[in-house]
């Protein structure tokens, strides 16, 4: 979506305009439904909690009229947030985590991760890039998945344009070498 | 390589979970931002009409928002149907859970998401009914799919805690919730009553379980409901005296019941009953009296020795002292993150917790 079309919704959303609210649902829950599945084991989880995002989005922007410049940062800081309260309930009920893909628990999910995956090929990148520390992950998926701008990334993730172009070569870098590796 | 990281964008959730999920979502919304239903002048007609109407919404929203957003996916009402009436085995069936966990996404007020999960308990008993009333070559159902079935019931009965432990403000409703709790809880025993004569084992120790939680998440949801809150600053907001006193009533009676139970074990020595039925007595005074806190503190107490009592001789129901809380239908697994950030409170859903888990109020990028 443009600046201007995100601020005209915006405009709209501040008024109560739920159709509006549903536009822009349906303009970015890909992307993050995309940005908490890295985050999360399995596509149910993220899918609550990408529904959990919008729901809180709209009473941000409806309920507490919370002034929004930048859509797109708002709505992953959200996402962000949402993901870290969840895994903060998970470990004080004293759930471990496995983290890795063959342990996703749904065989359904694992089905359809099959259905989507072409080659190897995206099986292997996917598998480096949730290899990945956070931050590193995070910036990766935004830059080159979701394209967002340095300085669009620089205010998601809370740091300067500088250190966001030094964290996303250092993750390429541990991409290659993991992909490498495998080889 | 970035091509390769690029390729990554074919991720995304199911095309029908988005139709479905902006549907409920929508929803959900429409029905935070309506306003209360007027009413006459005087204030009891103006709180009816308000817990009229909003009893009216939440009685809609599962049946009507899931036939809707169902319909707009599959597009035939006899599937839609199917769906919400399917059983285990059935496909459909998976998506009637999925629904269902979808709709709790969307809802963050604590005493909302547990009237829905009574909700998806009672669809659970339900389900049992029909799969119990099967027989001989037309069952279509097992052994070890009642008991999963059963299982799922205690999990939505276990996941409540959590949100009746956020002191939901409304505490009429979480009074409903108490006593629909325990109604599921017999309900459910009446439906297995066929399949705990077969005495399977996986069957006899789900239903155990089942029972034991829905007590507890009964007791759990009433003592929520009768202590005075800051919230409560009315008579009116809490749940009328004779109503709470009936339930506390039920719930000594059941208990005596399962005292008596263990009567003809001989097992059981008349001193460890003794204990019991003292506190019970003493229960029923404090219940007659209006001091419902003390008395309910005493049935948990009860039950608790009770549990520990079967337990030890093996005789009856033991009943575990926490409910147990498996997974439940709106979270999964957690993972050793430690990230040391915090999560934004929403307005009145803030998410603080009495259990300890302290989310701070962390700031969205302030826009200037």
């Amino acid at each position: 979506m443009s600046r201007i079309s995100d601020n005209q919704i915006l405009s709209k959303i501040e008024n109560g305009d739920v159709d509006a609210f549903g536009e822009l649902y349906s303009a970015y829950i890909q992307r993050i439904y995309r940005f908490i599945l890295f985050k999360v084991q399995t596509h149910e989880e993220a899918e609550d909690l990408s529904a959990d995002v919008f729901l809180r989005a709209w009473q941000h922007l409806y309920h507490q009229r919370r002034p929004v410049q930048h859509l797109n940062a708002f709505l992953y800081q959200i996402a962000k947030n949402i993901v870290i309260d969840f895994y903060r309930e998970r470990r004080n009920q004293g759930r471990a985590m496995t983290d890795a893909i063959e342990q996703i628990a749904d065989r359904k999910q694992q089905q359809l991760f099959r259905q989507i995956e072409q080659s190897v090929e995206l099986s292997a990148i996917e598998r480096s890039v949730r290899q990945l520390k956070d931050e590193y992950k995070d910036a990766v998926l935004l830059r080159y998945v979701e394209e967002l701008t340095i300085a669009e990334i620089s205010e998601i993730l809370g740091k300067s344009r500088g250190h966001v172009r030094v964290i996303l070569f250092r993750a390429l870098k541990l991409i290659r070498d993991q992909l490498q590796a495998n080889q | 390589m970035i091509r390769k990281i690029r390729l990554l964008k074919q991720l995304g959730p199911r095309p029908d979970w988005i139709m479905s999920s902006r549907d409920l979502l929508l929803s959900e919304i429409r029905r935070q931002s309506s306003t209360p239903v007027t009413a006459p002048a005087t204030s009891s007609a103006m709180g009816l009409g308000h817990v009229l109407a909003h009893a009216l919404g939440w009685v809609r929203q599962p049946l009507v928002g899931f036939v809707g957003a169902l319909g707009l996916i599959l597009a035939t009402s006899l599937t839609v149907n199917a769906a919400f009436y399917s059983l285990p085995g059935n496909p459909l069936y998976r998506m009637k859970l999925t629904f269902e966990r979808t709709q709790l996404a969307f809802v963050s007020d604590s005493a909302r998401k547990a009237e829905l999960k009574v909700e998806f308990a009672k669809n659970r008993v339900k389900e049992l009914a029909q799969m119990v009333s099967q027989s001989g070559a037309a069952r279509t159902t097992s052994h070890k799919q009642v008991s999963r079935v059963v299982g799922r019931f205690t999990q939505e009965v276990s996941s409540m805690h959590r949100d009746l432990q956020r002191r939901p403000t409304n505490q009429r409703a979480v009074f409903k919730i108490a006593v629909s709790v325990g109604q599921a809880g017999s309900e459910l025993e009446q439906q297995v009553q066929a399949e705990l004569a077969s005495e399977e084992p996986e069957v006899t120790e789900a239903v155990r379980v089942a029972l034991a939680a829905a007590e507890a998440t009964s007791d759990l949801a009433l003592s929520a409901a009768i202590v005075p809150t800051t919230h409560a600053t009315s008579s009116e907001e809490l749940p009328p005296a004779g109503e709470v006193q009936k339930l506390l009533e039920e719930k000594i009676a059941r208990l005596e019941e399962k005292i008596n139970a263990l009567t003809p074990a001989g097992d059981v020595p008349d001193t460890a009953l003794l204990e019991l039925l003292e506190p019970l007595n003493a229960a029923k005074l404090d219940t007659t009296n209006g001091d419902f806190v003390s008395a309910l503190a005493k049935i948990s107490a009860v039950r608790e020795a009770l549990g520990a009592i079967a337990a030890d001789f093996g005789a009856g129901d033991p009943v575990p002292t926490e409910p147990e809380v498996s997974d439940p239908p709106d979270g999964g697994q957690s993972s050793s993150d430690g990230t040391a950030t915090t999560s934004e409170a929403v307005g009145d859903s803030a998410e603080t917790s009495d259990t300890g888990v302290e989310t701070t109020n962390d700031l969205l990028p302030q826009n200037s």
